[in-house]
């Protein structure tokens, strides 16, 4: 869909508005806003700026004492935000998305909640267990809300806690190799697992079918098994790396090009792709001079434009 | 399609056009297929640039490099000129184009070092901008249009009126988004232009914010009383309040309407906060030249300027948080206010308009 503004500018650059009449076209569509326009804007605008303004006023002013409140007024005032963020979730149950916006938000205040608690109480915890717990405490509040954003969340959490994890332990279930290949494996297989469960049930649920949330996903899989895969060329010692890469991006391809249609996943698989290929080249050919750029500049060159068309013709094929 | 009738419909029918109704567009590639492109685009060239830059021994002399710069540009033009839009060939050409840049730039500090290098700076933003005006591409002229303005700002630095630069780039872009439908054939040429100094307004307020004041990059520079910082805010309310009294102008309003109350005194308020809280003004005045047009983007750059630089306000160490609190209560409590008068009166003249 062209917008209003731009249809305008394609017909002021075709000439076929008279330039002596253009403003008045202008005016005429709304591209020119009119002056109830112009007073409905400047009093939206003002009351957030007015609005923004104090609440950055109260947000210094709290940064400034902060080292002198009391524990206590320091958790009410979290607590009391936690509580904000439900009641406005519960009053607002008709507005369906500034509501699972309040949810979201109260999710995200658990978790200072309990950053304030580590900080406040040194437990001793150690920090995955921060991102864990909290994942675990949000989950009854991201079951009810039916948001992807916060199932996003959730995910984001529970990769977070097994980074940590790796940082203090060094090995998930003293399994695998190095602990650095085996942390991004781990992430790999839980990413991937994730993205197979969601389209598998956003089949069946609406609300899931967020196309944004599982391409974020899909990238996160995408980026760590394409690392996997270069680790695995350069090293020469594992080619499991390349073969789970290859799954990974014919499995995509297939399910994305024949099953659910979506250029994004495809898009990504190529990059994937031609990242791979490049590096391949690169493990293969010695580095003689400038020739060997030009034979890189020269292929890289041809699986761009490969890939334009190729996408090209999947988005024309699909628009039909 | 549908949509690009409806303007045409609502036209004509108000007998400003007359005829059928023009094709649409073809269809657009998504984004992100195209971001794909811009990398595979960007990137052959790094490498083909290695080549070259081994094959062909371009810094020994700055004749060489200025030829081999020139024909670099000359090549991109060729590429950029074609009819149908190649993303890959498009960015190929964009990132050949900037090394030809870099190499002429090069040649221009190398061949001329003992001139003034204010001068110098002049020398090359005026390169930039005639490359704004020929390359035939809308990304290349935002960039050449960004980079005019930010050598333009460098050589006012070196020539002691830094101050001056950003109340010369937005007093320039308003002119330019003011008239952006003007004069039809050069439409994209105009907004290229337009973004490019918006941009190069966002950044160099951004470098005195942090105090990185772009004097720092060579020598130093005596100031004198014309450039002290507060002047510079001033120029910028001015034009603020120029961009304010032409939006007037078209809306055919009154000055002592509600609504042109409203604005000017919304402005002169925010103009005082910035010399506070940097950056307010050029954000508010992006905003206001955003929704004048209908332009998303623009209003979206301006929200997220003015957001940018009331969060960075928060680490500026001149004044305390209870005195930034207090200067940020006191903006809020005015706008409001301002807000509450505009209702007010245009409720009075609703009233008196009944009668």
């Amino acid at each position: 869909m062209i917008s209003i503004r731009n249809q305008l500018a394609q017909l002021v650059e075709g000439r076929l508005i008279d330039p002596g009449h253009i403003d008045k076209a202008l005016a005429l569509v709304g591209v020119y806003p009119s002056t109830e326009s112009w007073q409905r804007f400047l009093d939206k605008l003002l009351l957030w700026l007015g609005c923004l303004s104090i609440a950055f006023s109260v947000l210094f002013f709290i940064a400034f004492n902060w080292e002198l409140l009391g524990r206590f007024a320091k958790f009410a005032m979290v607590e009391a935000l936690i509580i904000a963020a439900i009641a406005t979730y519960w009053r607002l149950s008709d507005h369906p998305l500034m509501s699972k916006v309040a949810l979201l938000m109260a999710a995200i205040f658990l978790g200072v909640l309990l950053a304030l608690f580590g900080q406040t109480y040194q437990t001793g915890a150690d920090p995955w267990q921060l991102f864990f717990t909290w994942a675990m405490l949000m989950l009854p509040w991201a079951a009810v809300g039916r948001f992807p954003a916060i199932w996003l969340l959730w995910l984001a959490l529970l990769n977070t806690a097994t980074v940590l994890y790796y940082d203090t332990f060094g090995r998930l279930f003293g399994v695998f190799y190095s602990s650095d290949e085996s942390l991004y494996w781990t992430l790999f297989a839980f990413n991937v697992l994730a993205l197979v469960i969601w389209e598998l049930l956003a089949s069946q649920w609406d609300w899931l079918d967020e196309r944004w949330s599982l391409r974020f996903i899909a990238t996160a899989s995408g980026v760590i098994v394409t690392w996997l895969a270069t680790q695995a060329i350069v090293d020469s010692n594992h080619t499991w790396g390349v073969l789970v890469w290859l799954a990974f991006t014919i499995g995509l391809y297939v399910f994305y090009r024949h099953f659910k249609h979506d250029l994004f996943m495809l898009s990504g698989a190529a990059l994937s792709s031609i990242t791979v290929i490049m590096v391949f080249l690169n493990s293969v050919l010695p580095i003689s001079g400038g020739g060997t750029y030009l034979l890189f500049a020269i292929t890289l060159i041809g699986l761009g434009s490969g890939a334009a068309v190729w996408l090209g013709r999947i988005h024309k094929e699909w628009s039909k | 399609m549908n949509d690009n009738k409806s303007a045409w419909h609502q036209l004509s029918q108000a007998g400003l056009v007359s005829g059928e109704a023009p094709e649409a567009d073809e269809l657009e590639s998504p984004w992100y297929v195209n971001v794909i492109l811009a990398f595979s685009g960007w990137f052959s060239s790094f490498f083909f640039l290695g080549f070259l830059g081994l094959a062909v021994e371009i810094f020994e002399k700055p004749v060489v490099a200025a030829i081999v710069g020139g024909i670099i540009i000359a090549g991109s033009y060729v590429l950029l000129n074609t009819p149908k839009r190649n993303v890959f060939l498009e960015h190929l050409a964009l990132a050949f184009s900037l090394a030809g840049q870099l190499l002429i730039a090069w040649t221009i500090f190398e061949g001329f070092g003992k001139a003034e290098i204010a001068m110098l700076w002049f020398t090359i933003a005026a390169f930039q901008f005639a490359l704004s005006m020929i390359m035939p591409n809308f990304i290349h002229g935002v960039m050449s249009s960004l980079f005019a303005a930010l050598c333009l700002s460098v050589g006012l630095s070196f020539a002691g009126v830094s101050y001056l630069a950003t109340s010369l780039m937005m007093a320039a872009a308003v002119l330019i988004w003011l008239h952006e439908f003007n004069h039809p054939q050069y439409i994209n040429k105009k907004r290229a232009s337009g973004y490019g100094l918006i941009l190069a307004s966002i950044v160099v307020k951004g470098f005195f914010i942090f105090g990185l004041d772009l004097r720092n990059w060579g020598g130093d520079v005596e100031s004198s009383i014309l450039v002290m910082p507060w002047v510079g805010e001033l120029l910028l309310g001015v034009v603020t309040l120029y961009l304010v009294w032409k939006i007037l102008q078209r809306l055919e309003l009154s000055m002592t309407s509600p609504i042109s109350i409203a604005a000017f005194a919304g402005t002169f308020v925010l103009s005082l906060a910035s010399i506070e809280a940097s950056g307010i003004t050029v954000g508010w005045m992006i905003v206001l030249m955003g929704f004048a047009n209908s332009n998303k983007v623009l209003m979206g750059l301006g929200v997220a300027t003015l957001l940018f630089n009331i969060s960075s306000y928060y680490y500026l160490l001149n004044n305390t948080l209870m005195e930034k609190a207090q200067t940020m209560l006191l903006i809020g409590l005015v706008l409001l206010t301002v807000r509450w008068l505009m209702r007010r009166l245009a409720r009075e003249g609703q009233a008196a308009a009944h009668e």
